[in-house]
C-alpha cells in the first residue's frame, strides 16, 4: 500500500475529530472526537514506522504509549463529566457559565 | 541486541523520590486511623518534597548524568543544569504550595462540602509534579509528551476535587477540554515530525531537520507544520494567548492554591518543554518558530495586561497578569538565533524571580479569602487595618510583578528581558513590551492602593488554621526581598543552565 493512502485517511479522520471538536457541545461527543485525532496521529505514526523500516521502531511504540494517554485522558474526563453531571444537571459544554468574563460587574454580584 | 537496560539511578532520583512519597500517601491514608493522618499525611508529603529538593541540589553540584541512552547516541532523560534549575524552581513552589493548601485538607471518611480529601490531595500534586520533573530533563518527544500528560491529568482533577462545588468541577471540564484537544493537536503534530525527521530523539531531529530546511520543497512545509502543531500543545501549558481561555476560568473555579500551583510550577514545566524543543530539536527552523513566538509573546501581554484591566475578582486578576507574564516570558525566545542563548538565560532568570513573587500573591490571595470569601477586589478597601502584615506583602508582591520598587525583583526581572530582547534586535517587541508594563502598573497599583485606604475596621485577629499559609507567604517574600537586594546568584544559575 501506498504511504500517501494511509496519511490522506489520517488526515481525513483528523479533520473529522477537528470538526467535532468546534462543532458538539455534548462534552461526551466532544471527548469521542478528541479520540477520532488521537487515532489519526496513531495511523501517521504506524504509517510512518513501516515507511521508514524503522530499526527502534519509535513509531510503533509511540503509538502505543498514545494508546495509553487516551484511555487515561478518558478516564479521568468520563469522572469530571459524571461530576459536572450530578452537580449541574448538564454536561453541555456551552451551559456551563458560572466562570465566564461575560460581564464583570454581574459576576462579583452573582459571588456572594 | 541487548534486552537489560542500565539505568542511572541518581538521575532520575528526584522524580523518583516524588513518586514514591506519593504511593507512600497513598498507601498511609488505608492504613492509619482519621486522628493520626492529619498528623502525618502532610508532614509526609512534604518531607518527600525536600528530600527531592535535596536530591536535586546534589545533582546540580555535581557533572550533568543522563540515562535511557541509544546505542547510536543521544539520551532520553538528560539530568544537566538546565533540568536542575527548573527541577529546584518546581520542587521549592511545590513546598510553599503544600504550606498554602494545608487549611484545605479534611482527614475524615466523609468530606464536608468546601474541604478537599488530604491524601488525594497530596498524592495527585506530588504525582503531576514528578510529571514536570521529566519534563524538565526529557530530550525526547516521547519523553516530553509523557511527562505533559502526567503533569496534566492529575491537575485537571486537582482543580475539581473540593466537595461539592459546581464551579470546581466547571473550571476542572473547561481546563480538561482545552488540554486534551490541544495534546491532540500535539500528537498529530509529533507524527508529522517523526515523518519527516526519521525520529523522535531531538538531536537526530535536529540534524534531519537541518537538511530537511536545505530542500524546500513539501517535505519542508510538512515539517514546519508538524513544529507550529507540537508549539500549540505547549502555548496551552504556559497559557500563552491565543490559547489561554482555560486560565482565567480554571484558576477561579479552582481552589486558590492550586491556581498557585497551576501558575507558577505547570507554567515553568511548560517553559522547559518548550525551550528544550525550540532550542535543541526545531533549531533549524528557527525562521519559521522564531517570528511566530514573538508575536505569541506580543499578543500575550497586550491580551493580557488589558483584560486584566477590567477585572473585579482577585484571582482573575492574578490570572490575566499570569498570561500577561506568559508573553514577557516568552519574549526573550523571540530572539534571532544568534543570541539565543542570551535569550533562552534572561527566560530562565524571569521565570525564577516570577515564581517567588507570583505565588507569594497567590498565597496572600488564600488569606484575603478568609476575611472575604468573595475575592472582590472592592473588598481588599482598607485592608491594611484589618490585616496589616497580608497587605504589607501583598503590597509586595504586586509591586514586583509591576516592576515597581520596593518589589525590585520584579525590575531586575524586566531589565534582564528587556535588556535580551534589545540584544537579539527584536526592538519592536521591547517597544510592546515597554507600553505593557505602563499597562501593567494601572491595575496592579489601584489594587495595591486601595489596601492601604485608611478605614475604619478593628484588625482581624489570625485564625490558628492559617499558619501554613503565613508560613508559605513569608518564604515567597523573604525570597523576593533577597532576590530584590542580591539578584546574583539567581542571574548567574541561569546563564550557567543555559550553557549548553
Amino acid at each position: 500500500m501506498h504511504l500517501s493512502l494511509a496519511l490522506l485517511l489520517s488526515a481525513l479522520l483528523f479533520g473529522v475529530g477537528v470538526y467535532g471538536v468546534l462543532a458538539r457541545r455534548n462534552a461526551i461527543a466532544l471527548l469521542m472526537a478528541v479520540e477520532l485525532m488521537l487515532n489519526a496521529a496513531n495511523l501517521d505514526l504506524v504509517a510512518f514506522d513501516a515507511w521508514f523500516k524503522d530499526a527502534l521502531h519509535a513509531g510503533q511504540v509511540f503509538a502505543l504509549f498514545v494508546v495509553v494517554v487516551a484511555a487515561a485522558e478518558v478516564g479521568v474526563g468520563l469522572a469530571i463529566v459524571l461530576a459536572v453531571f450530578r452537580l449541574r444537571q448538564t454536561v453541555a459544554v456551552d451551559e456551563l457559565r458560572q466562570l465566564a468574563d461575560v460581564d464583570p460587574v454581574l459576576r462579583v454580584d452573582a459571588d456572594a | 541486541m541487548s534486552l537489560t537496560q542500565s539505568i542511572d539511578y541518581a538521575a532520575i532520583s528526584p522524580p523518583l523520590v516524588v513518586v514514591v512519597t506519593a504511593v507512600a500517601v497513598l498507601l498511609a491514608d488505608l492504613f492509619v486511623s482519621a486522628e493520626v493522618r492529619r498528623r502525618l499525611l502532610a508532614p509526609l508529603a512534604l518531607a518527600g518534597t525536600l528530600g527531592a529538593l535535596g536530591a536535586t541540589a546534589w545533582l546540580a553540584t555535581g557533572p550533568a548524568r543522563s540515562t535511557f541512552c541509544l546505542a547510536g547516541g543521544g539520551c532520553s532523560y538528560v539530568a544537566d543544569g538546565f533540568a536542575t534549575y527548573f527541577q529546584t524552581i518546581v520542587l521549592a513552589a511545590l513546598v510553599v504550595v503544600l504550606l498554602l493548601s494545608y487549611p484545605l485538607f479534611d482527614e475524615r471518611e466523609r468530606v464536608p462540602p468546601g474541604q478537599v480529601p488530604a491524601a488525594e490531595f497530596l498524592a495527585l500534586m506530588l504525582m503531576s509534579v514528578s510529571g514536570m520533573l521529566v519534563v524538565a530533563a526529557g530530550r525526547d518527544l516521547l519523553t516530553l509528551l509523557i511527562g505533559l500528560e502526567v503533569v496534566s491529568l492529575p491537575a485537571f482533577v486537582l482543580v475539581g476535587l473540593r466537595r461539592g462545588d459546581p464551579r470546581g468541577v466547571e473550571a476542572a471540564l473547561k481546563f480538561f477540554v482545552f488540554s486534551v484537544v490541544s495534546t491532540a493537536l500535539t500528537i498529530y503534530g509529533i507524527a508529522l515530525v517523526y515523518g519527516t525527521t526519521g525520529s523522535i530523539e531531538l538531536h537526530h531531529i535536529a540534524h534531519a531537520l537541518s537538511t530537511r530546511h536545505a530542500h524546500s520543497g513539501a517535505m519542508s512545509a510538512t515539517a514546519a507544520a508538524g513544529v507550529v502543531l507540537v508549539l500549540v500543545g505547549f502555548g496551552f501549558k504556559i497559557a500563552a494567548v491565543p490559547f489561554h481561555f482555560w486560565a482565567p476560568d480554571t484558576y477561579q473555579g479552582a481552589p486558590v492554591p492550586v491556581a498557585a500551583f497551576l501558575s507558577v510550577a505547570s507554567k515553568a514545566a511548560g517553559f522547559a518543554g518548550l525551550i528544550v524543543l525550540l532550542v535543541v530539536g526545531f533549531r533549524p527552523y528557527a525562521d519559521v518558530w522564531g517570528p511566530a513566538v514573538g508575536v505569541l509573546a506580543a499578543v500575550s501581554m497586550t491580551v493580557g495586561n488589558l483584560v486584566a484591566l477590567r477585572q473585579r475578582n482577585v484571582v482573575r486578576l492574578l490570572a490575566w497578569s499570569t498570561v500577561a507574564h506568559a508573553g514577557y516570558l516568552l519574549m526573550p525566545l523571540a530572539v534571532a538565533s544568534s543570541q539565543l542563548r542570551e535569550g533562552v538565560r534572561a527566560t530562565l532568570a524571569y521565570l525564577g524571580i516570577y515564581a517567588a513573587m507570583n505565588l507569594g500573591a497567590f498565597g496572600c490571595a488564600v488569606l484575603v479569602r478568609r476575611l472575604h470569601p468573595r475575592l472582590a477586589i472592592e473588598d481588599l478597601r482598607g485592608l491594611v487595618t484589618r490585616a496589616p502584615l497580608t497587605a504589607v506583602a501583598f503590597g509586595l508582591f504586586l509591586t514586583a510583578l509591576a516592576g515597581l520598587p520596593p518589589g525590585v525583583a520584579g525590575l531586575f526581572a524586566k531589565v534582564v528581558v528587556f535588556r535580551a530582547a534589545v540584544h537579539g534586535h527584536v526592538t519592536w517587541l521591547a517597544v510592546v513590551a515597554a507600553v505593557n508594563t505602563v499597562i501593567g502598573l494601572a491595575y496592579y497599583l489601584r489594587v495595591a492602593a486601595l489596601m492601604f485606604v485608611p478605614a475604619d475596621d478593628a484588625p482581624v485577629a489570625p485564625s490558628s488554621r492559617t499558619w501554613s499559609v503565613s508560613a508559605g507567604v513569608a518564604i515567597a517574600a523573604a525570597v523576593t526581598v533577597v532576590l530584590s537586594v542580591y539578584p546574583q546568584p539567581l542571574l548567574h544559575l541561569a546563564s550557567t543552565a543555559a550553557q549548553r
